[in-house]
């Protein structure tokens, strides 16, 4: 058989196994959601129409991928040398931090704040995955646990912070700041809530890649991935590696908040994220650790976010079966994601493929 | 007697090599059976068959003369045939006497505790345990878990008992408690399966001895009369011929690596105690052992992987001990890993990517700190080209190569510019002819460029063959130095097993 007929017979049975996705989606959204008198098939294409179909929602969607394209870079690369950093929460939450407080209390300086904003996020998120990447290459300290407890911290600092010191004093008694001035914006794109914080996001991924794919240092990391004892036979240095990755991914997570802060809200609130440290952990998952198809992935999953909300505004969907109905949709993505890996002959995800298997053994 | 067991024409394969070729066994009440073999002579294959680990390919197992088939252990275990790991395999967590009651069926769960209280105790009274059956079993001595496994294979009254090695954990008086041990369990009439490399033991212990090499029984009979000589005459065929004059010059000059009084305390099983060595630039020193002597830790600690709790490495009259392994390589020092996929390779990175991997300073593939694509895929090209690597398509991932090509790639990868000294573990292991004599006739050229080598490798014909000279590590120590001029198989054989006396 000739390549291209392989190709498209592959091509064919691609699009077969995402039709039965798409069906099977609809399928489940019509009887869950039957069940509770709302028409389902209906329900789940006004969630595609509400975040597609209108350049508001769109661009709605676009500003939810931001964050979460961020937050996805500092996950996958955290997770490309294995290394289990869950605390892109907190890191982000570190990185809003410092960002609002460049934007609240730095005195002017030549110049716009905005610019020192997003160093600064970057900083404080790096500095928030400092501890765990130590004690992980130190003393060999689980990172999942010290990053996860990381998150708890940085949410009640934050919480501390917006009902105590930094209480604005024209936000009629709610807790969180007052607007940042207006040179802590960043730029927004004709009309929409779309900002910079979209090319930031871009260009990370890119630049991500090359360092990943490019530079020999990138090699290095991929080797203690794929195989953390072959890295240390031919030499790496793992453990100051792994400290490196650490303070890129808190860096990245960390920009994540700081273009929140500064493309978005303009203001510290408490809880302002609704989970995008955590939603990118699927987001880097689903773009299986690759930079490049992070961006799409996560706007993916900003499409759900936006969808969900404009159902519950104008259809007046509970957000709970909104919330069913997000996760039937993301369900269905990963199996169906699943389904084609294993059929163009990969037997699992590389990265996940742990113990390297023993050859044949004495007596 | 007549006896309990009867193996006939038991035939296993593994991959095309057959590890079993219709080996029979009887195993008789009241009798201890010793198993005997080199390396990969099938004793544990055979084992593992009798007691439900393995299905045979064929052949016949006949249990008081009616024909069974075992699906698992705990089949076996049900009919009466129970094992001893060299490792005892309890859950260490779980008390003594929880251990005792896991998998035990014939006593419903809320007495079984209390019932083996009883039991476990009057079972180890016979036997001259001091049973503690509430310690958790983690904190015991190897050879009270040893004990332990033992009980509870008794407390489900299995006719027959497999011990694989049990002495190779243990110290000398334990080996004598264990010895009054099997000779009460003996006397109780129990068929005792007792597996060991030690022939002095073997000679105290077993009625019984049978000899399997290369997957068959050489040699069956009655332990008296039976001297140690003929014991490793049977384990290691004939005795083959003395080793050929090496073709090279004679390696001289300063030593390129020296090991003094190398100690390793590791939490694995194989350690160091000891170990004084040194290999001169061009000299091939094969370094001979059973599995488990030490051979791993010693390439380790060359390789400046693994740091000695005590002693000195020095690579040419640089003092390394506690250096890092970079430094090691840069020093010029190199090591084929007898572990390939676990160690040597990333499985999942392509051919190209694996190639370039312990040659990422190499000016060829990039200028700073770029790593340019084009360079890395040429790079493996030609690597596979010069090696012979089939496929040779430096995209594919590794794990797609066979073992054959894996080590082609490994070997090829580490000696592409002839190193100081090259730590080759096991480099001829699973390969085909072909393959044998391309790695071999680069460890000897290399040897001629002045590449000071340490190989180590099970088969003693290689070493001969390659080697200037032959340690051989038992226990984790060298206790024996030999020139392949004037030795041959049988020596080293004995030399391996821990015989004293000289030949």
């Amino acid at each position: 058989m000739s390549a291209a007929a392989v190709i498209l017979r592959r091509a064919c049975r691609d699009l077969a196994v995402i039709a039965g996705a798409v069906g099977t989606v609809l399928l489940a959204c019509h009887v869950v959601l039957g069940a509770a008198g709302i028409h389902g098939a209906g329900a789940c294409a006004a969630l595609f129409r509400e975040s597609l179909g209108t350049r508001y929602g769109f661009s709605e969607s676009v500003v939810k991928a931001t964050p979460l394209m961020l937050a996805g870079l500092a996950v996958a690369v955290a997770f490309r040398m294995r290394l289990w950093n869950i605390g892109g929460e907190g890191q982000l939450y570190a990185g809003a931090l410092a960002a609002a407080w460049v934007a609240l209390f730095l005195p002017r300086c030549g110049i716009p704040r905005v610019m020192l904003m997003l160093p600064a996020a970057c900083a404080a998120g790096a500095a928030w995955a400092l501890a765990p990447g130590i004690l992980k290459a130190s003393l060999g300290v689980s990172e999942i646990l010290v990053t996860l407890m990381g998150n708890y911290l940085a949410m009640l600092l934050a919480d501390h912070l917006c009902y105590g010191p930094w209480k604005g004093s024209t936000t009629f008694g709610f807790p969180m700041s007052d607007r940042f001035p207006a040179d802590a914006d960043l730029p927004t794109y004709a009309g929409t809530r779309v900002h910079g914080g979209l090319a930031i996001a871009l260009i990370g991924a890119v630049l991500l890649w090359a360092l990943l794919w490019r530079t020999r240092w990138g090699f290095q990391v991929r080797v203690a991935g794929s195989n953390a004892r072959a890295a240390e036979y031919a030499g790496y240095r793992i453990r100051r590696d792994v400290v490196v990755v650490m303070l890129i991914s808190g860096a990245l997570a960390g920009l994540a908040g700081g273009v929140e802060m500064a493309g978005v809200l303009h203001r510290l609130q408490p809880r302002f994220s609704p989970g995008y440290g955590y939603t990118a952990i699927l987001v880097a998952w689903l773009a299986r650790l690759h930079p490049l198809a992070i961006p799409p992935v996560a706007l993916f999953l900003g499409m759900l976010l936006t969808g969900g909300e404009q159902l519950q505004v104008s259809a007046g969907v509970p957000s709970s079966l909104v919330d069913i109905l997000q996760g039937l949709i993301l369900f269905l993505a990963l199996a169906a994601e699943a389904f084609l890996r294993r059929r163009h002959g990969e037997a699992r995800h590389p990265e996940l493929s742990g113990s390297p298997a023993v050859e044949g053994s004495g007596d | 007697m007549p006896p309990i067991v009867e193996l006939r024409g038991i035939t296993k394969s593994f991959g095309g090599v057959r590890a079993n070729d219709h080996v029979d066994l009887d195993l008789e009440p009241g009798r201890i059976h010793a198993v005997l073999g080199a390396n990969g002579a099938g004793k544990s294959t055979l084992m593992s068959i009798l007691a439900g680990s393995y299905a045979r390919d064929a052949g016949d197992i006949r249990l008081r003369g009616l024909s069974v088939r075992f699906h698992s252990p705990a089949d076996a275990l049900r009919a009466g045939i129970g094992m001893v790991h060299q490792h005892p395999m309890l859950f260490g967590g779980m008390t003594v006497l929880e251990n005792l009651a896991v998998g035990d069926r014939s006593i419903p769960w809320a007495l079984r505790q209390p019932k083996l209280r009883r039991r476990a105790a009057a079972l180890a009274d016979g036997l001259g345990f001091r049973l503690r059956p509430d310690v958790r079993a983690g904190d015991l001595s190897v050879a009270e878990q040893q004990q332990v496994d033992i009980l509870r294979n008794l407390a489900r009254e299995v006719a027959v008992l497999i011990l694989d090695e049990p002495t190779a954990v243990l110290t000398p008086q334990e080996t004598e408690g264990l010895f009054v041990t099997l000779r009460a369990l003996a006397a109780g009439g129990t068929a005792l399966v007792f597996i060991s490399h030690k022939l002095e033991e073997v000679r105290e212990i077993a009625h019984q001895i049978t000899v399997l090499r290369d997957g068959r029984v050489v040699h069956t009979g009655p332990a008296v009369g039976c001297t140690p000589d003929e014991i490793v005459a049977h384990m290691m065929g004939d005795a083959g011929h003395p080793g050929e004059a090496s073709p090279r010059p004679n390696p001289s000059g300063e030593p390129a690596a020296q090991l003094r009084d190398i100690q390793t305390s590791d939490r694995r099983a194989a350690v160091l105690f000891g170990v004084n060595l040194e290999v001169l630039p061009g000299e091939i020193l094969g370094v001979a052992g059973l599995a488990g002597a030490g051979q791993s830790a010693l390439a380790e600690v060359m390789a400046g992987l693994l740091a000695p709790s005590g002693g000195a490495v020095l690579i040419g009259r640089k003092d390394m001990t506690g250096r890092p392994s970079r430094h090691f390589r840069r020093s010029g020092v190199r090591f084929v890993p007898g572990d390939r996929r676990g160690r040597g390779l990333a499985a999942d990175l392509t051919l190209a990517e694996n190639s370039v991997m312990t040659w990422l300073g190499h000016p060829r593939l990039g200028r700073g700190p770029i790593l340019s694509r084009g360079a890395v895929r040429r790079f493996g090209a030609d690597l596979a080209e010069a090696e012979g690597i089939e496929p040779g398509d430096p995209g594919r991932p590794v794990r797609l190569l066979s073992g054959g090509n894996m080590q082609r790639l490994l070997v090829g990868r580490e000696t592409r510019e002839p190193p100081r000294l090259l730590i080759a573990e096991y480099p001829l292991r699973g390969l085909d002819a072909r393959a044998t004599r391309f790695v071999r006739a680069r460890l000897q050229g290399l040897a001629s460029s002045g590449t000071a080598i340490v190989l180590i490798s099970e088969d003693v014909d290689d070493l001969l063959a390659l080697s200037d000279r032959i340690v051989v590590l038992a226990r984790g120590r060298i206790v024996a130095e030999r020139r392949p001029a004037s030795t041959n198989r049988l020596q080293l054989g004995r030399d391996m097993m821990g015989q004293e006396r000289g030949g």
